[in-house]
């Protein structure tokens, strides 16, 4: 190799080497910070912790027999006053349909909202303790809804669904601590679908609020 | 030949080495250049750090007042109006290609004169109708801020979707020169009288819908101060528009923003180191704050505090966080070090303020013999009046009357008044009692404060006072009408009843009424009457707010609205709204002949819409319980709940309150 180009190399490899030390020495005076992640989405902090859920869930009903599902409430910590359940189900799949008080709260006052529409297949129930300065928190049963599979109903399976116009008061006055509410499925078994006797519907004697 | 192709070949060679060695410190030069630009992104004050809208109710106020037809400016000859109508479009763009959900609903209101500012556009998810409505309007009148927060307001009551953030973006380029009920004035003394309005109806707005203002001031005549109060008031973001260019801007930041949450606050200098912000105490600029995710322990941004003192964080995702000052030499902080705040629903989370003070010289330790200890001043204390304001109709002048005990070790200066309630001191220190004159019907509720100083200091301190009475001003008497009526006018008479009041039962009784409250305690109520045209698709026309008188001898309280001149002939729909009250749609078409008197029938409103949600449910009940005091004493309860609660308006929350909620509640919701 001739003498020029063998000095034309190393010149270059010099230099090579000297722009990678500057390179790497003018990096390492770059102050550091957190990288700021634009994708990641924070954990939502609510006002509430408050959940709604059915039990059991999913229901699987039998013939001619009458299946009751509780509406169970988390507080997750915050102190309820008050619930206000908005229900959907199917009335063309479940017949008569009830709702009755649950436990968890002491002494409760059903105030006179809509209750069951079993044309529409809608359920507005208000609960409350008897008394304004009671509360309760934790978990427990909000009410009890009982119903029957409709005779030969035309679809196997179906959704009892709370709304999100349903409410929990708590906390602050005034204030909805509802953040999720859990609808269940509802499974017929196939005898329930096929002929099936009619059934005697219980009633439920309506809870008059007292203050 | 051979020579040239091993000359060529030794060039070649020569060539691929420098290509191989130089790539080496470009690559890590390049590589270093990213970096460069993702920690500058880093390091932006309150970047856009979420991607991810959170679903707003709009309220877009949008200024039409006659100098909107101005040029733009000296080299853009186009009109203000145009060029904001072009700007607000580029809003709505944004927000229309995020409506898949659908997410964003808009309003649409014009600032006009006070009969001109009216709802183009319902509160809707349909941009494309709020983006015509925009198209259509053309420069006309004067500018009343107030009249279009509050039309604005009336509609959002109607329309608003439960749970949703709520936000006004208003654009004006000029100040406030008319109130409602008041003649344009285009005097300083005008001027702030309507600034004083319209920031008190933004704060309304506020405080009911949890609404952050973003404000825009576009031209060279706006009142900055009016549209930053507002935007600091209510944790939203003043934007000064100088060009056609900057507004297009302007308005795309704000729809950028508007589905995100927020964090704001001020570090101010608490001199009295009463931790809260005195109206005597500044903000300090330049002061810096850092934002960190807790739920992640990362910083989010860093940002410096305006000449007000106020720092703001937007673009921020739902999720908690932690503020913090970084304290200069020199100073102290009289509050907590970090704040904490959470945002939710794209919430923007105010008032994480940060007090501080400079910090006392350490005083040097002398061997002087300790001193006989001196008796520890007691400030004065205030003591509620029995004299009262007394009531009358506007312009009244009321004699407020403080009350006080002198204290010990200080001395009484006098009392700052707050005459309207709405946190701003009106005065400086008067000796004692004062007369102040209530120009605009309304319910006050005045506050002061005693202002002393301790013996041998010249620093003025303050105990707050809350004052036991409502100063309540009605309108002035209507004049005797003439023997010829105002020719050309459309007038309707209204007959408003409020169930639990006079000559209204309620929902499972209504005509029985013996036990309604005969002697209403606010006897001037709020009612809004919304006029649709009667075939569809059924569009607002006009929707005007009026005060109506209780009448004893008709048990309700009767009201005349005048619908102008030019009022067209038609069918219409009329809706009904007063507050606490569920809105009510008249049953049947309305027939409005222009230039005539028409004389509706009787309406009777639902009670017990307390949280104004225009539906009767448990929070409205949860509020009630919370002030019920029949038996034993209110559990929860405030003063302003205390008036929402009292449903037939008698004084006091009882068992008549609570059984008329429970007769109402047939009917949950409003029409």
């Amino acid at each position: 190799m001739p003498r020029k180009t063998l000095a034309l190399i190393l010149i270059l490899l010099a230099l090579t080497i000297l722009l990678v030390v500057v390179s790497l020495t003018t990096k390492q005076g770059v102050p550091t910070q957190a990288p700021v992640h634009p994708t990641a989405t924070p954990t939502p902090l609510p006002p509430g912790h408050t959940s709604l859920m059915f039990s059991p869930s999913p229901v699987t009903l039998t013939k001619n027999q009458q299946t009751q599902v509780n509406v169970m409430i988390d507080t997750g910590g915050d102190e309820v006053r008050s619930v206000e359940l908005e229900i959907a189900y199917d009335p063309k799949v479940l017949t008569g349909m009830t709702i009755k008080p649950g436990t968890f709260f002491p002494n409760p006052t059903v105030l006179p909202v809509g209750g069951v529409n079993t044309t529409t297949g809608r359920i507005t129930y208000a609960i409350t303790p008897s008394a304004f300065k009671d509360s309760a928190k934790g978990k427990g049963i909000v009410a009890t809804l009982s119903f029957y599979p409709v005779l030969n109903a035309s679809s196997p399976s179906t959704q009892i669904s709370i709304l999100s116009k349903s409410l929990v008061s708590g906390n602050v006055r005034g204030q909805n601590v509802l953040v999720k509410s859990s609808g269940t499925q509802v499974t017929l078994t196939s005898s329930t679908l096929q002929s099936q006797q009619p059934v005697v519907l219980p009633t439920v004697p309506a809870t008059s609020p007292t203050p | 030949m051979w020579q040239r192709v091993r000359s060529d070949k030794r060039l070649l060679g020569i060539l691929a080495v420098i290509v191989v060695l130089a790539a080496v410190p470009l690559t890590l030069q390049l590589s270093k250049h990213n970096e460069d630009i993702r920690q500058h992104a880093a390091t932006q004050t309150s970047p856009q750090v979420c991607t991810t809208d959170q679903a707003t109710d709009t309220m877009m106020i949008f200024d039409q007042s006659g100098s909107m037809s101005k040029a733009t400016s000296d080299s853009d000859k186009t009109s203000r109006l145009k060029s904001a109508q072009n700007a607000a479009n580029a809003f709505l763009d944004i927000l229309t290609k995020r409506t898949q959900t659908p997410l964003h609903a808009v309003s649409l209101t014009v600032i006009s004169s006070e009969s001109r500012s009216v709802v183009k556009a319902s509160l809707t998810t349909d941009l494309p109708k709020v983006r015509s409505a925009i198209a259509a309007l053309s420069p006309y009148g004067d500018t009343c801020i107030e009249c279009a927060i509050r039309n604005a307001m009336t509609n959002f009551d109607a329309h608003q979707r439960n749970n949703i953030k709520n936000v006004a973006v208003i654009l004006t380029d000029g100040g406030a020169t008319q109130s409602i009920g008041g003649k344009p004035d285009g005097t300083n003394t005008g001027k702030a009288a309507a600034s004083k309005t319209a920031l008190a109806a933004a704060l309304d707005a506020h405080n009911k819908y949890d609404m952050a203002f973003y404000t825009i001031g576009f031209g060279d005549s706006i009142n900055d101060q009016l549209l930053i109060d507002m935007a600091n008031q209510t944790g939203g973001q003043y934007y000064f528009a100088p060009t056609a260019s900057k507004l297009t801007e302007i308005y795309q930041q704000i729809a950028q923003d508007i589905g995100k949450g927020g964090i704001t606050g001020t570090v101010y200098q608490d001199t009295n180191g009463n931790k809260g912000q005195d109206t005597t105490e500044p903000g300090l600029s330049g002061w810096t704050v850092t934002l960190t995710n807790t739920a992640t322990n990362t910083v989010v941004a860093t940002v410096t505090t305006d000449d007000s003192g106020v720092y703001n964080f937007t673009g921020l995702c739902d999720g908690a966080y932690q503020a913090k000052v970084t304290v200069k030499s020199g100073w102290s902080l009289t509050s907590a070090a970090t704040q904490t705040g959470a945002v939710s629903k794209g919430s923007v989370v105010t008032s994480l303020n940060f007090g501080v003070q400079p910090t006392p010289p350490t005083p040097i330790p002398t061997n002087t013999p300790t001193p006989t200890p001196t008796p520890q001043p007691i400030a004065p204390a205030c003591v509620a009046t029995t004299i009262q304001p007394g009531t009358g109709s506007a312009p009244y002048t009321a004699f407020l009357h403080p009350g006080s005990t002198g204290g010990s070790g200080v001395t009484t200066q006098g009392y700052q008044w707050d005459f309207d309630g709405n946190g701003s001191w009106d005065t400086t220190t008067s000796p004692d009692a004062v007369n102040h004159t209530y120009t605009t019907a309304g319910t006050y509720s005045p506050k002061y404060r005693i202002v002393y100083t301790v013996n041998g200091s010249s620093t003025q301190l303050y105990v707050p006072c809350s004052y036991p009475f409502q100063v309540i001003v009605s309108q002035p008497p209507t004049p005797t009408p003439t023997a010829t009526p105002i020719p050309n006018h459309t007038l309707l008479n209204l007959q408003v009843f409020l169930h639990g009041i006079g000559n209204s039962g309620d929902n499972a009784n209504p005509n029985s009424f013996a036990t309604s409250n005969k002697n209403p305690l606010h006897p001037t109520i709020r009612v809004t009457v919304e006029i649709y045209t009667a075939n569809e698709p059924s569009t607002l026309v006009i929707s005007k707010t009026l005060s109506a008188t209780y009448d004893s001898s008709l048990g309700g309280f009767p009201a005349s609205l005048d619908l102008g001149t030019d009022f067209p002939t038609g069918s219409y729909n009329l809706v009904i709204k007063s507050d606490r009250h569920l809105t009510k749609r008249y049953p049947q078409t309305i027939s409005i002949t222009s230039g005539t008197t028409r004389t509706l029938s009787p309406v009777h409103l639902i009670a017990g819409d307390v949280d104004g949600d225009n539906a009767l449910t448990i929070l409205d009940y949860d509020l009630i319980s919370g002030c019920f005091s029949d038996i034993e004493a209110p559990v929860s309860c405030t003063t302003d709940n205390k008036i929402k609660t009292d449903l037939n308006d008698d004084g006091v929350v009882n068992q008549i309150d609570y059984n008329l909620f429970l007769r109402e509640l047939s009917v949950q919701n409003g029409d």
